[in-house]
């Protein structure tokens, strides 16, 4: 089991983290080799922009999860906040089941029609289904992330201890 | 129109209930409107994809955002937060005169109010208490002080404007400089009337060789807006090359010149780089799949039919959007407000024939005075999570700005020269 916890991390991270920055990394070196081709060589290269137009893609949707994980998605807590802490606890239960039950919906057929894309980008010629799977990802870790956040919390809530045991400010962890 | 199109509204609503993040809401509640039509999810996820592939111009929002990190992870903050001071001198209040003058010059650097109260923030309100101001007061200044941020360029949500609306990014953020010194202005006339009343304590004196001195270490990060709006302006580079200019530029200076950053931190700012931009872009990904239903259920059709029976003036339809923009300012974040409520009114702004370019900047700022007002400001968060003081203290001394940045939005609304003249001069 710790095993598996030590991989599910170490996929998370290269998922969610490594790969993204290295993304943004390489779109800003392009994007600054293309303003070098342009205006000091004169010599304008097609294919930065097109690398920076789909890796603005990537970095956008798998950003979305390193945003999720942190739980800095922008939410209206207005109502949650004068809750107790178990109506809390129940408001986050019923969130995460909305949100696993209509992404798991959206994934099979988010993935096959992404996988019949017949497209390739015009000059680089990578197929756009492999750049646009960054959207099935999206789905897929939030249904993750959202199922271990509702165990955790149904913990809580069997145990009565109703309290939020991820992100909190001592556990900056993986769930 | 069918009914069909009150399911993604309605479960956004819900949404908004039970704390789900925004961006979740809005992409259940178009999964949802595709599975009650019983239709394939196909050009939802092509709206997304496609969607995000073509919108050029949004590539210069991590590079704004990152440029902004770099900026506050270090002594650039401190240089010119030194150099505002040198320059505001011995008057009463200094500090407060201090703070605004410093976030619009720090405005030129960024596009984000966020990044402006909780980096260039944390030093004003730490320096504001220590120079005898009220905490309250301290952090409601440095709150509306940041509104600033992003009306004077560059502009993340000019850019996000620009793609929704179709008008030039090079425009907005020429249209929005003199708004922005129109809110310094009305901030530093209401801050020249309270430090009288309450008698805050003057700046220190500041001799012609500290003046020089300040200005001398804040010359090569006061040049970053020279740089970015200076290669816009001539011609040289796109807004969105220019981002990734002003980004290598703050780098360079912040390892070159300042030597304030290493490998370690630079790991985290592009972290938090990340961490913004994934925040900004769910909710854009989720705003082009809510497009692409309120298009194909024509939606924007009706409001205009229905807006066009009640409202019959130009002016009258600013009003209408003022006060609209106003009050959902106080209840979504200005994402939310952006992404899914502007497109369905940009029909009527044509239809009124109101100039894109004044009504983008115009409705920017209303945006964000929607950060400082209750119960949803997210600079009132912010600051009173800096300066550790109760909303409801913070509220109460946000209130005034609240209403002066409100008249500098019906002067920008009522006389759209303020922003147009500089548009035009550069044609």
């Amino acid at each position: 089991m710790k095993l598996l916890k030590k991989v599910a991390r170490c996929l998370a991270d290269v998922l969610e983290v490594y790969l993204p920055i290295a993304v943004f990394v390489a779109l800003f070196l392009v994007f600054l080799t293309n303003i070098f081709c342009r205006y000091i060589l004169r010599d304008p290269q097609n294919w930065t922009f097109e690398f920076s137009t789909y890796s603005f893609v990537v970095v956008g949707l798998i950003g979305a999860c390193t945003a999720y994980r942190k739980e800095d998605h922008v939410v209206f807590d207005l109502v949650y906040t004068r809750l107790s802490s178990k109506g809390q606890n129940i408001l986050r239960m019923i969130s995460y089941v909305i949100v696993i039950v209509f992404f798991l919906v959206a994934i099979p057929e988010s993935i096959v029609s992404l996988a019949r894309l017949p497209t390739v980008t015009s000059i680089m010629k990578i197929p756009e289904r492999i750049i646009f799977m960054s959207f099935p990802v999206l789905l897929v870790s939030i249904v993750c992330r959202s199922v271990c956040r509702l165990v955790l919390d149904a913990k809580a809530f069997r145990n009565k201890t109703y309290v939020q045991s991820y992100n909190t400010e001592e556990k900056d962890a993986l769930i | 129109m069918s009914w069909y199109l009150a399911i993604p509204f309605v479960i956004l609503m819900v949404a908004f209930v039970i704390r789900m993040p925004i961006g979740l809401g809005m992409f259940v509640g178009a999964i949802a409107y595709f599975l009650a039509k019983g239709i394939s999810f196909g050009p939802m996820i092509n709206a997304v994809c496609y969607g995000l592939t073509n919108a050029y111009i949004l590539i210069a929002i991590p590079l704004f955002v990152f440029t902004a990190n770099v900026m506050n992870s270090g002594q650039v903050t401190d240089k010119i937060y030194e150099f505002a001071s040198s320059l505001i001198g011995r008057r009463r209040g200094a500090t407060a005169y201090v703070n605004v003058v410093g976030s619009l010059i720090f405005a030129g650097m960024t596009g984000s109010a966020l990044a402006d109260a909780s980096g260039l923030g944390v030093l004003e309100i730490n320096q504001m208490r220590k120079d005898g101001y009220d905490a309250p007061f301290s952090c409601a200044t440095t709150a509306a002080s940041a509104v600033i941020g992003p009306i004077f360029p560059p502009s993340i949500p000019f850019v996000i404007y620009a793609m929704i609306s179709g008008a030039s990014v090079g425009k907005l953020f020429l249209g929005g400089m003199v708004p922005a010194i129109l809110l310094a202005l009305v901030m530093c006339i209401y801050i020249c009337f309270i430090s009288k009343k309450r008698n805050y304590p003057h700046g220190l004196t500041v001799t012609f060789k500290h003046f020089m001195i300040s200005t001398f270490k804040a010359i090569p990060a006061l040049l970053t807006p020279v740089i970015l709006l200076g290669g816009i302006y001539t011609g040289i580079m796109t807004p969105t090359e220019a981002s990734a200019v002003a980004a290598a530029y703050a780098l360079a200076i912040s390892f070159l010149i300042y030597r304030c950053l290493n490998s370690k931190a630079l790991g985290k700012i592009l972290l938090d780089t990340l961490r913004t931009t994934g925040t900004i872009f769910l909710v854009v990904a989720a705003a082009y799949a809510f497009s692409y239903i309120v298009t194909a259920e024509q939606a924007s059709k009706y409001v205009v039919d229905a807006m066009s029976g009640i409202v019959h003036s130009r002016w009258m339809f600013l009003l209408t959007v003022n006060i609209l923009f106003l009050i959902l300012g106080c209840l979504v974040d200005v994402n939310v407000s952006q992404l899914v409520f502007l497109p369905i009114i940009m029909p009527l702004v044509h239809y009124f024939g109101v100039d894109l370019i004044h009504f983008g900047v115009m409705i920017c700022l209303n945006m964000m005075i929607g950060l400082l007002t209750p119960p949803f400001g997210m600079l009132l968060f912010v600051t009173a999570g800096i300066g550790k003081v109760s909303l409801r203290d913070l509220i109460r001394e946000t209130m005034p700005y609240i209403a002066v940045e409100i008249i500098a939005l019906a002067i920008i609304t009522y006389v759209p020269e303020t922003v147009l003249f500089l548009t035009r001069l550069m044609k």
